[in-house]
Parts: C-alpha cells; sequence; structure tokens
C-alpha cells in the first residue's frame, strides 16, 4: 500500500491532468451483423423484463418508437462477446492458470485509455452512472469510445490525497446517434 | 480470517422440515458481513457438522449457540477437497 | 412478477401526480437462485466463477456463497426506472454504488423516492433516491436517479432525450 500523499503535495500531476479529455479508440462493441432478436431475447429474459416493445412487433409499432427496441444497458455488454472462430479463451485461460477465475484469460484490448500513472495504488470503486438517450434499435451496429471524462484531486480531513477519476463510455449506433454513456468512477488513495 | 469445522450435538434436526426451517434463510447462515456457515450435516445420532468462515471461531461458538448446538469439537481447516478441486483454505 | 400486458397497458404517471417524499412503486425479485445467476452469466458471456461455482466462491475467494453480479444490478436499475416512466416518460440517469453482496436465497426490492421536482422547459424532471435492498434490510445498491415525466396536457418528452446544456446545468447534483 503507497504512502498517503501529504498535504503539500498534489498527486494531480500536470501529466495526470493531461490525460483530462484523452480518448481511447472507437471501436465497434458488438459485431457487423448488429442488434437482432435473439441475443435481444435472452438478454431481456435475464433480466426478467416482460417488455413487448422488445419483442411485439405490432405492439412496438404503434410506440413513439415505432418498433422493436433494446434496453440502452444491452451495449454495454455486447463488447465482452467472443467472435465466432475465434481463440478459446475460456480453455486457455484455464491452460494457462487452472485455478483460474474464469476471466482471467478474457482481456478487453481494444478502445482502451492510457493508464493513469501514481504513486496512490489502491483502487476503489467510487460509483456509477448511466445517461440514456435513445434505445437501440434491431439491426444498429454499436461502437462505444472511452474517455477520461474528469480526474480531480480531493484532500480528506484527515490530511489525505486522493484521485477520483471519471471514466465515460459513449456508446453510438452507425448513424453517430449517442444511444447512452457509462460513467465510470475510481477513487485511487 | 479461518475456516472452521465443529461437530456437535442438535436436537430435532433429524426432522428434515425442522433441518430445513433453521437454516433455510439468508439470515440463518450469513451471520454478518464477513461470516458464514457455509455447510451445515445432520448426521446420525443427532449429531451435526458446520462449516464456517469467519474471522474467530467465537463466531461459530455463537451461531451454535443461538442454533441450539452443543459442540463437540471445533477444528480450523486447512485443506478441502470438493470433486475433485482443492483449496487451500 | 410484471406480466408483457401490465406493460402494455400501464398507464403514464404524470409529473403533477407525485409529491416530494413519495416513495414510488417497488419492483420486487426473488428470492433469488443459482439459476437466475448462471442465466445472467450466460447471457451477456461473464464467465467470472464467483457467480456460478460455489466452491471456487467459498474456498478461493472467502465469499459466503455465489454473487449476484454487479452488471444485473445495473441491469435491472434502469429497467425498474424504464418502468415507472412508461409509457412516454424517460428514464434519463441513475447513479450507484455496490454495496452489500446478494446471494442466492436474497430477495431484492428495487425502491425509489421523490426528493425534488422541477418543471424544466415543459418537461418535469424528478430527482430520486433510489436502491436495492435485501430482505435483510441492507442496502445493495444505494443511489440517485433522474427522469422526466410529461405534466398533464403539456408537451411530449422528447425522444431522442438530448439534455440541453441548460438542462444539465439547472439538474446538475452538488459533488
Amino acid at each position: 500500500m503507497s504512502e498517503a500523499a501529504t498535504i503539500d503535495e498534489s498527486v494531480l500531476t500536470p501529466e495526470i491532468q493531461a490525460l483530462i479529455g484523452a480518448e481511447g479508440e472507437k471501436v465497434e462493441a458488438g459485431f457487423d451483423w448488429g442488434i437482432e432478436r435473439e441475443g435481444l431475447r435472452i438478454f431481456t429474459n435475464a433480466i426478467m423484463d416482460p417488455d413487448p416493445r422488445y419483442f411485439d412487433d405490432e405492439f412496438a409499432k404503434t410506440t413513439r418508437y415505432g418498433g422493436v427496441i433494446a434496453p440502452p444497458i444491452y451495449v454495454t455488454y455486447l463488447g465482452r462477446r467472443s467472435a465466432p472462430g475465434s481463440e478459446d479463451l475460456v480453455t486457455k485461460g484455464f491452460r494457462d492458470n487452472p485455478n483460474s477465475d474464469g476471466i482471467g484469460g478474457v482481456k478487453v484490448t481494444r478502445g482502451g485509455l492510457p493508464p493513469v500513472v501514481t504513486q496512490l495504488k489502491r483502487v476503489l470503486n467510487a460509483g456509477n452512472e448511466i445517461e440514456v438517450r435513445q434505445y437501440p434499435r434491431l439491426g444498429d451496429r454499436i461502437f462505444s469510445q472511452s474517455r477520461y471524462a474528469r480526474i480531480r484531486e480531493r484532500i480528506t480531513k484527515e490530511g489525505e490525497r486522493m484521485l477520483i477519476i471519471t471514466t465515460e463510455t459513449e456508446f453510438t449506433n452507425q448513424d453517430g446517434a449517442v444511444l447512452c454513456l457509462v460513467r465510470a468512477s475510481q477513487i485511487r488513495r | 480470517m479461518g475456516r472452521w469445522i465443529a461437530i456437535g450435538k442438535a436436537t430435532g434436526w433429524d426432522d428434515f422440515d425442522a433441518f430445513r426451517a433453521a437454516l433455510h434463510a439468508t439470515s440463518d447462515w450469513r451471520i454478518d458481513r464477513k461470516s458464514s456457515v457455509t455447510s451445515v450435516y445432520a448426521v446420525a445420532g443427532g449429531q451435526v457438522v458446520a462449516e464456517c468462515h469467519a474471522p474467530d471461531r467465537a463466531v461459530l461458538e455463537a451461531w451454535m449457540a443461538k442454533k441450539g448446538i452443543v459442540p463437540d469439537t471445533i477444528h480450523e481447516i486447512s485443506f478441502v477437497a470438493k470433486t475433485g478441486e482443492t483449496w487451500k483454505v | 412478477m410484471t406480466t408483457a400486458q401490465e406493460l402494455r397497458d400501464k398507464p403514464q404517471t404524470y409529473f403533477e401526480n407525485i409529491e416530494v417524499g413519495q416513495e414510488l412503486p417497488p419492483l420486487v425479485i426473488g428470492p433469488l437462485t443459482p439459476t437466475h445467476l448462471f442465466r445472467w452469466s450466460a447471457a451477456i458471456e461473464n464467465w467470472h466463477r464467483i457467480h456460478y461455482d460455489q466452491a471456487f466462491a467459498i474456498y478461493h475467494e472467502g465469499l459466503p456463497n455465489i454473487l449476484a453480479q454487479g452488471s444485473w444490478k445495473q441491469s435491472i436499475l434502469p429497467r425498474y426506472l424504464k418502468d415507472l416512466c412508461l409509457p412516454d416518460g424517460w428514464a434519463w440517469k441513475v447513479t450507484f454504488q455496490h454495496r452489500a453482496m446478494i446471494v442466492p436465497g436474497d430477495t431484492v426490492t428495487c425502491w425509489s423516492r421523490v426528493t425534488k421536482k422541477q418543471e424544466i422547459d415543459g418537461m418535469g424532471i424528478v430527482h430520486l433516491d433510489v436502491g436495492m435492498r435485501l430482505d435483510s434490510g441492507e442496502e445493495s445498491c444505494p443511489g440517485t436517479a433522474k427522469i422526466v415525466l410529461p405534466l398533464r396536457g403539456g408537451r411530449a418528452v422528447p425522444y431522442p432525450f438530448e439534455p440541453s446544456k441548460e438542462l444539465l446545468e439547472l439538474t446538475e447534483d452538488a459533488d
């Protein structure tokens, strides 16, 4: 565990400040066949949401959306899926480590952000935010891009300095329409 | 944190419905945020075997007292094997 | 459990019909089982063993049991808010933190309480405290939300919902 920085030493270094607004590569979050009914069916069943807007074409046409839509949060999970024909990362993970936690072999490598290099090693989850702008539709291709939306310093009552890093990931469709934004905040102390 | 296994005597737990009623709810086995009784076996002769993960064996002792189990022995667990998987705990 | 027909027929809640301090209808889910957790892991291809492999969760990770996924929680809360807003409101934003673990056997109640109301540009902005409470009373996912409800006889909530700079400033929470 790193030593807490004293009140005289800002941990929001110029190098870290320069990362504010830094963006990762925009990547396709799902596959090029876009949002389809079967994946949507499995997802909405798993969140136990029987909303007919997600499957009933006749009803969905009568709504303001004009057709079947998907829960906005659905797009945030598309990037986890293994492409067909790709290396079996589950098997690889356990081959490399028989005590694998199941996800050790699965690494997200695309669209990542440069690391925040700091002496503060302890990482705590400071909460998430989901902002929804528009429903994804069947056939939509989904793209994501992350950026450091905000990095700020806080000093506790005890004089300990910490960083609060907010990463924002924007999910868009093939037309560039913003579907949702996910903001994840992390404390480094 | 440690893992203990206790052998003791309980009354009434030779009846499955009574056993289930005493142990089914999360609050029956999840003692607090850090401590859980993860397995309980009712064995012949009114004995029970209970496995607990807790910061201190006193947590298991208190749980047993609450459940009316009279402890015979309590041992700290070193290794576990379950259907071929092994764990150092 | 909510049915598809109930969601087809759900009447609109209008901005005028709710008051600060009011608790909105909850959504109760559970008791959860290992199968619910497994179904979610499979749906999103999350192979983390703590969510379906009990021996791993207990003996390798020192957990009380397999755990409900944080990702599941963060999908249920938006779903709950969406239902509250149906048919023509908008569940704009939700923030949350992960607290108490959820294990099989737990029943989860999604709840919300109105903390503030703002009428901005013909839209009813409703600020909520929200959460997912366990039957033990513990809070698993405390947070806040902003939903947009139409005013009775007023203009439709815009869709797509693209908040203006003014709306963002007027509805911003203090740090």
